[in-house]
């Protein structure tokens, strides 16, 4: 039975969601990006205690580039999530793994490396090492998510709904600029825009993020996705207004193909700059000289 | 105070063998190329089979290395045709393939005796990263571009495996491997060697009110290039194993100034560290045959705006390759020429080969093809005789003087 996981946007929408979602993943701060809200570890806490008493399953991501002096708030961080009864956590960096297999932490990994989980053969490769779930990339054909979803015994995560991370940088590519050109920070939130078509870009204390234009919805291939046997879904809210985010939710729940059309209109119309992504675009990648 | 180790390696891209051939000619240690399938440069002219077993040939007999890049990410079945890839690579006797993808190296380890190189797309930046790849088997790893100074002494003091770096060339804007702004905005893959460079695009900056913010320039996410020249002596004293140029897709002069330049650094500092002293020249030539600015990058600081590049030329800055040495006849001191760019009687140049010292000479006397004095070399790949007092030989490069 496919599970529905919600990135919540902040700890009101979890309790809105407790019934609609079978399992939330949430960020902590300064160890995860790309993601809505970044808790302290004493939230983390009463998040985790709050969803355990409702049997729901809590992943948290620690999906950021290490580097060697994060080291110790990694370690200490993995460390504390031990004791707490969380369900996995998600990571980018190797040295995740790395600590976690030196200190036989008790909760499962989900391989996240956003991009790179496009095979079976890799998930299998990871699952090997006692990887027990992956988080699939987005830049994959819906028939390539399912003969993944049948090749591995790795449990499988699929984004389907939500704005999709296209870049991460440690540089401060905005700040730069506005410094570059003497105008003055306004927050962290931006667009860059080219032809019509706008890009939510951040700039934060941890580097430069760039989201699809578009959001992605799956809502009809999840029905697909659901007969295939495809563990998780994803729902992800950044940057989605709450009230919207949680109706999506709602839509996930009550999917079914007699509903499946009158839910995917519904959808266009509350957002409008919706799309299939990748699931039915194929990438290339040799091209004609001055293509 | 760390301790020096063993003199690195200078890793130049090749794109094809003649390029391959002059990078190990002007000094390169070994050479980086990709062959016909699986590789991230999937628009460069690459390797067949046959083109590595002869690379491998010319580059072993000179007691030098090839490296073949195996590093896309993969698809589903693109893995059905991975082994016998491989064992074809194991049969053409490549030092080493540089992947990206696990699978590759579980393929490669389980199947062959390939030595396998950890790409810079999976972005290694710690010890524990890099402890987790060692046990995976792998026996180098290509650190990602963000590396610091003090990543790196932290990275080789604590664990026992070679550290390659990148010293010299383009940088991606992002962390090698979380870019797909070319997969979302033109349908090509980065991670399988189609990358449009959405990075060198501009845009138009909106804030989160969607109010335009105007400047003299579009924004844009464009970085200087990277130089390390000022850095080799304290890298080779950090113990770095390997340091690598960018650019299988760059001309044999880019190549040839390049190594050449890195080739003196790293000689000079390994022959007499003592009374080493960073000559200053080699930027000016570096940077005359540069795309664009170039400036340190990650190792030594955060990059800030200084690093970026918003207003500056963007071209392929070879007009300071004047021809390629054919021939010398030491009685008549008369040199062979082959054009590449326009040069005329008066013009102060220099040639530079791996068999001499740099000469400076200005030019007194050309003779065309029909033994006929003139003025000026206008015509590209046009054959001149002209007068070099010093002893020269094919392939010598002639520049403008820096």
């Amino acid at each position: 039975m496919t599970k529905i996981m919600v990135i919540p946007k902040n700890r009101k929408m979890i309790d809105n969601l407790i019934n609609k979602s079978d399992a939330f993943l949430i960020g902590i701060e300064n160890l995860s990006v790309n993601l809505p809200a970044y808790y302290k570890l004493n939230e983390v806490e009463e998040i985790v205690t709050f969803l355990k008493n409702n049997n729901k399953q809590i992943f948290v991501s620690l999906n950021m580039n290490i580097r060697n002096e994060n080291l110790e708030l990694l370690e200490s961080t993995m460390q504390k999530l031990n004791d707490m009864d969380i369900d996995g956590i998600l990571y980018y960096d190797m040295a995740v793994l790395n600590l976690w297999k030196k200190h036989q932490f008790k909760y499962d990994l989900v391989w996240a490396q956003e991009h790179f989980a496009t095979n079976y053969d890799t998930c299998n490769y990871y699952n090997s090492l006692g990887i027990k779930y992956g988080l699939l990339s987005t830049e994959i054909t819906l028939d390539e998510v399912k003969d993944i979803v049948k090749n591995t015994n790795m449990l499988l995560i699929l984004p389907v709904f939500g704005y999709l991370p296209m870049f991460t940088s440690f540089r401060h590519l905005v700040n730069n600029y506005l410094d570059y050109f003497d105008h003055q920070k306004s927050g962290n939130n931006y667009y860059m825009e080219k032809e019509g078509k706008k890009y939510p870009l951040i700039d934060d204390n941890n580097g430069t993020f760039v989201y699809s234009g578009n959001i992605i919805n799956g809502l009809a291939e999840t029905i697909q996705l659901k007969e295939v046997g495809l563990d998780y879904i994803l729902l992800n809210s950044f940057l989605i207004d709450d009230q919207k985010f949680e109706k999506i939710v709602e839509m996930f729940n009550t999917l079914d193909k007699d509903n499946v059309d009158e839910l995917d209109n519904e959808i266009f119309d509350m957002f409008g700059n919706v799309d299939k992504g990748f699931l039915y675009k194929e990438t290339v990648y040799k091209v004609k000289k001055n293509d | 105070m760390i301790k020096k180790r063993k003199k690195p390696e200078l890793l130049a891209p090749a794109g094809d063998l003649v390029r391959l051939k002059w990078a190990l000619n002007y000094g390169a240690d070994a050479v980086y190329i990709g062959g016909s399938m699986f590789g991230l440069r999937a628009n460069a002219t690459n390797f067949t089979i046959e083109e590595i077993k002869e690379a491998t040939s010319y580059a072993h007999n000179l007691g030098k290395k090839v490296y073949v890049t195996v590093n896309i990410i993969l698809h589903n079945q693109e893995s059905e045709q991975l082994l016998s890839y491989l064992k074809d690579l194991e049969e053409a006797n490549v030092d080493a393939i540089i992947v990206g993808d696990p699978t590759v190296i579980d393929v490669a380890i389980k199947n062959t005796n390939l030595e396998v190189h950890l790409s810079t797309q999976q972005s290694t930046l710690n010890r524990e990263a890099v402890a987790f790849w060692k046990n995976q088997g792998i026996t180098r790893i290509v650190m990602a571009r963000e590396t610091s100074r003090e990543d790196l002494i932290d990275i080789i003091n604590n664990v026992d495996i070679e550290i390659e770096t990148f010293i010299h060339g383009a940088m991606c804007a992002s962390m090698s491997g979380r870019c797909v702004l070319s997969n979302f905005l033109t349908a090509r893959d980065a991670n399988r060697g189609g990358c449009s460079q959405i990075c060198r695009w501009e845009f138009d900056l909106k804030d989160e009110n969607n109010n335009l913010i105007e400047s003299e320039k579009d924004f844009t996410f464009c970085t200087k290039d990277l130089v390390m020249l000022k850095h080799i002596p304290e890298m080779m004293d950090i113990g770095i194993a390997s340091f690598k140029i960018e650019g299988r897709m760059r001309s044999i002069y880019y190549i040839a100034t390049v190594v050449s330049t890195y080739r003196k650094v790293i000689d000079e500092y390994w022959n007499n560290p003592e009374n080493y002293q960073y000559n200053k020249e080699y930027e000016k030539i570096l940077s005359n045959c540069a795309n664009r600015e170039s400036i340190d990058q990650f190792f030594d600081t955060t990059c800030n705006k200084d690093y970026q590049y918003y207003i500056g030329r963007e071209e392929i800055s070879n007009q300071d390759f004047l021809g390629v040495i054919k021939e010398y006849d030491p009685k008549t001191k008369m040199a062979t020429v082959e054009q590449r760019n326009y040069f005329k009687i008066g013009d102060e140049v220099e040639i530079f080969g791996p068999n001499i010292d740099t000469i400076t000479t200005t030019i007194e006397e050309i003779i065309d093809e029909n033994d006929e004095n003139i003025e000026v070399v206008r015509h590209p790949l046009q054959i001149v005789k002209i007068k070099v007092d010093y002893e020269v030989f094919p392939d010598n490069l002639i520049r403008k003087k820096c």
